[in-house]
C-alpha cells in the first residue's frame, strides 16, 4: 500500500462511522481547523489491515453541498488539502439510495482520489435484484458489500485494487442527477426496494399517533430515572475515593503548603473533573442507544413543533436533553444546528437547563422547604424544579430570540433512518469517544478554575492549621464580605456570598463552602447531612432574624436555577460560538437576570410575611 | 402543485426546487431532484413537519419547506 491516509466519505447516516469503528481501535484523536470549531475524528488503521502507522479520517457526512454547514465545509476542506497520491479514499454508500449518493459520488470522483467503494445497508437489498457488477461498472470503482454493523466484509476493503474513476462526470449538478438516476436504475433493474412494514407501523405510532407524544416522554423519562439510578452511587463513589485520596495526602504531608495544594486543590479539583464522567458516560451511551435505533431522529421531528414556539427547531432537542447532565458537552452536541440564529439560541439555553451539578444544591436547599415533609414530597419538588427551570429557560430563550436578528432561514429537514437494533460495539466506542472529547474539552478549565477558588480560599493565611480560620481571613471571604451589600437585598449575607462566589468553579461546590463557613467541617459535607441543616437553620443574620427562611431559600433557588456560574461552560461557549460579545452578554445577562428575580422574588415573599 | 398540497398517501413527481440557494441545496444533498417519485406518507400529530418519502427513504420536512418543491399533477 503506497498510501498514507484514508478519507471516509460519505452522505449523513450512510453508516461512516460504524465502519470507522471497526478500521480503528481505540486509538483516537481529533484535531480543531482554525477558524472552524468542527473537530474531525482520527484513528490509525488496525495493523490487520494494513501496514501502517496509516491514518484514517471520518469525514462529516454530507448533505449540502454549494451551501454546507460548518461540519460539511470540513469534508470539503479535508478533500481539496489531500494529495490524492498518497491518500486513499473509501467511498461510503447506502445500498438503498443509490441516486442521491451517486450525486455526492460524482463530486467526490472528479478529485481525482483512489477509490474504493464501501457499500453498507446491502442486506437491505437482498430481496431485489441488486447488481454490484452493474456498479463497479458504472462507478469505475471496486465495490465492496460491508456490514458497518456487525463488521462483515471489513478486512475486503483492502483486498481490492483501488482505481482513479475515469468515467466522464458532468460539471452540471442537473445533468449529475440524471446520470445518478440513470445509475440507480440500472443497478436496481425493474424491482422496487420496500419499507418493511414493522418500520411502516412503528413510524404511524411514533409520529402519527396521539400516543407518539406521550411514547416521547416515557422514552425520555425512562433514560433520566435509569441515567440517575446508576449514576448517583458511581459519582457518590468517585467522590468518596477522592475524598480518601485528599485525606491520605494531608495524612503524610501535613497541612503544610504543599499539602494543602495537592490535597484540596489538585486531588480535590481533579476529583470535580472526574465526578461528572458516570453521568456523561451514561447519557452519551443513552443517546448512542436511541440514535443507533432510529428513534433519536423521531423524537426530534416530535419535538420540532413545540421547539420552534421557542425560535429553536428539532435539531436544538440533542442538545438540550444532554444539558440535563451537563452543559459542556450539550453544547458541542450543538454543532449539528445549520442555521447560526437557532444554534445561538441553543447554546443560549443550555446552561439554564437543571444540569447534575445543581442537585446537590438542590437537594440541600429543599431539605430546608420541606424539613418535615416526607421523603416523596422532596421528591416531587425536585421533578417540579425540572420541568420549571425548562420553562424559565425557554422564556428567557423566547425574549432573546425576539431581540436577535436572523439573516438565515430556518429549515427542518430530517431524515428518519430505518431502525436497526443497537449495537454494543458501536455504542461503546462512540461514548468512549465522547467522554474523551469532554475531558480533553472542560477537564484543563474546570481544575484551573478549581485551582483558582481553592487559591482565593486559602490565601493569604495558607499557614493556618485551622481550615475554618483560614476560610475566614481568606481573600474569597474578604471579596465575599465586601459585596455583602450586593447579597443583602436577595435575602442572603456574605457567608451564603461566598457559597455562591465558590460556585463559579462547579455549582455543587457551594454545598462543601457553605458547611465550612457554618463550622460543619470535619463532617461528611453530604448535603444531606442533618447536622450541617441544622446548624444553617439556626444562622441568624445581624439583625438576629433567621437567615435562611422560605423566602430566602426559595429565591436562592431561582438564583441557581438561572446563573450562569459554571465557568468551564461559559469557555466552552466561547469557543463553540466564536463570539467574544455572545459569550459576554450571555454570561452578564443571565447572572445579572438571576439577581433580579432573585431580589424580587425576596423581597415580594417577604411582604407576603413568608 | 406544491408538495404542500398532497393528501396523505398521495404521490407525484418532482418538476422543479423554489426557494433559497442553501434551501436548494440541502432538499437536493437529500435526494429531491426533479424527475424522483415523491410520496406524502402522512402529516404528524399537533402539527408537527409532514413525513415524505422518495424510494425508501423518509424525511421529514415543515410545511414551508414543503411549500418549495413544485410537483407535476399528482397521480
Amino acid at each position: 500500500m503506497s498510501f498514507t491516509k484514508i478519507l471516509l466519505v460519505g452522505a449523513q447516516n450512510c453508516g461512516k462511522t460504524s465502519l470507522f469503528n471497526w478500521l480503528t481501535g481505540s486509538s483516537l484523536r481529533s484535531v480543531n481547523y482554525a477558524g472552524a470549531t468542527v473537530e474531525l475524528s482520527i484513528g490509525v488503521l488496525l495493523e490487520r489491515y494494513g501496514a501502517g502507522p496509516i491514518e484514517i479520517l471520518d469525514t462529516p457526512g454530507m448533505v449540502g453541498w454549494d451551501f454546507p454547514s460548518s461540519e460539511e465545509g470540513v469534508t470539503k476542506m479535508e478533500l481539496e488539502l489531500s494529495a490524492p497520491e498518497k491518500t486513499l479514499l473509501v467511498f461510503v454508500m447506502d445500498a438503498t439510495q443509490i441516486a442521491r449518493q451517486a450525486v455526492l459520488w460524482q463530486r467526490v470522483a472528479r478529485l481525482g482520489f483512489p477509490t474504493v467503494v464501501a457499500l453498507t445497508m446491502s442486506d437491505l437489498v437482498q430481496d431485489v435484484s441488486f447488481s454490484e457488477l452493474t456498479l463497479e461498472k458504472e462507478l469505475g470503482c471496486s465495490v465492496v458489500k460491508v456490514d458497518g454493523r456487525l463488521g462483515g466484509g471489513v478486512d475486503q476493503l483492502f483486498h481490492r485494487k483501488a482505481k482513479v474513476p475515469t468515467q466522464n462526470v458532468p460539471a452540471d449538478s442537473d445533468l449529475m442527477e440524471a446520470r445518478a438516476r440513470d445509475i440507480e436504475a440500472k443497478v436496481l433493474g425493474k424491482d422496487k426496494l420496500h419499507l418493511s412494514p414493522i418500520h411502516q407501523r412503528l413510524d404511524r405510532l411514533f409520529l402519527k399517533s396521539a400516543l407518539g407524544p406521550v411514547i416521547f416522554f416515557g422514552v425520555m423519562t425512562l433514560l433520566f430515572t435509569t441515567v440517575f439510578w446508576i449514576a448517583q452511587p458511581l459519582m457518590d463513589g468517585v467522590d468518596w475515593v477522592f475524598q480518601l485520596l485528599a485525606q491520605r495526602i494531608t495524612d503524610v504531608l501535613g497541612q503544610g503548603l504543599v499539602g494543602q495544594f495537592l490535597a484540596d486543590g489538585v486531588v480535590t479539583g481533579v476529583g470535580s473533573v472526574l465526578t461528572f464522567v458516570p453521568q456523561i458516560v451514561l447519557v452519551a451511551a443513552g443517546l448512542m442507544v436511541l440514535e443507533d435505533s432510529g428513534y433519536l431522529a423521531r423524537a426530534a421531528t416530535v419535538v420540532d413543533r413545540p421547539l420552534r414556539a421557542l425560535g429553536l427547531s428539532g435539531k436544538s432537542f440533542v442538545p438540550l436533553l444532554t444539558a440535563h447532565a451537563c452543559a459542556v458537552p450539550a453544547v458541542l452536541s450543538a454543532r449539528t444546528i445549520s442555521n447560526r440564529k437557532e444554534r445561538l439560541l441553543t447554546l443560549f439555553m443550555i446552561p439554564m437547563m437543571t444540569c447534575s451539578a445543581r442537585l446537590p444544591v438542590y437537594g440541600l436547599l429543599i431539605g430546608f422547604l420541606l424539613s418535615d415533609s416526607p421523603a416523596w414530597t422532596q421528591g416531587l419538588l425536585m421533578t417540579g424544579l425540572y420541568i420549571f427551570g425548562f420553562v424559565v429557560g425557554g422564556a428567557v430563550t423566547v425574549f432573546v430570540s425576539r431581540h436577535m436578528k436572523s439573516d438565515q432561514e430556518s429549515f427542518f429537514m430530517m431524515e428518519l433512518p430505518p431502525y436497526r437494533l443497537p449495537q454494543a460495539r458501536q455504542i461503546l466506542s462512540q461514548t468512549f469517544r465522547k467522554v474523551i472529547s469532554y475531558l480533553k474539552k472542560a477537564g484543563p478549565i474546570i481544575l484551573l478554575l478549581s485551582l483558582l477558588i481553592w487559591g482565593a480560599s486559602t490565601f493569604p493565611n495558607f499557614d493556618e492549621n485551622d481550615t475554618e480560620a483560614r476560610l475566614k481571613s481568606s481573600y474569597l471571604t474578604r471579596l465575599g464580605q465586601v459585596m455583602d451589600p450586593v447579597f443583602e437585598p436577595m435575602g442572603q449575607d456574605w457567608r451564603v456570598g461566598v457559597g455562591i462566589l465558590s460556585a463559579f468553579a462547579a455549582r455543587e461546590v457551594f454545598v462543601s463552602t457553605v458547611a465550612i463557613i457554618f463550622h460543619a467541617s470535619g463532617e461528611s459535607e453530604d448535603a444531606q447531612n442533618p447536622r450541617l441543616r441544622q446548624l444553617l437553620s439556626s444562622a441568624v443574620r445581624s439583625d438576629g432574624s433567621p437567615l435562611f427562611s422560605v423566602a430566602s431559600v426559595t429565591s436562592l433557588i431561582l438564583f441557581f436555577m438561572i446563573a450562569l456560574q459554571c465557568l468551564s461552560t461559559v469557555g466552552v461557549v466561547l469557543r463553540e460560538s466564536g463570539s467574544l460579545k455572545f459569550t459576554i452578554a450571555q454570561l452578564v445577562g443571565l447572572n445579572l437576570l438571576a439577581y433580579a428575580s432573585s431580589v424580587i422574588l425576596f423581597q415580594s415573599l417577604k411582604l407576603a410575611g413568608l | 402543485m406544491k408538495a404542500s398540497e398532497l393528501s396523505p398517501g398521495q404521490a407525484a413527481t418532482i418538476r422543479r426546487l423554489c426557494g433559497t440557494g442553501a434551501l436548494q441545496d440541502r432538499l437536493r444533498g437529500l435526494g429531491f431532484f426533479p424527475g424522483e417519485t415523491l410520496v406524502l406518507e402522512f402529516k404528524t400529530t399537533l402539527g408537527g413537519p409532514w413525513i415524505f418519502r422518495i424510494g425508501v427513504m423518509k424525511v421529514a420536512l415543515r410545511v414551508q419547506e414543503a411549500d418549495r418543491i413544485e410537483l407535476e399533477r399528482a397521480t
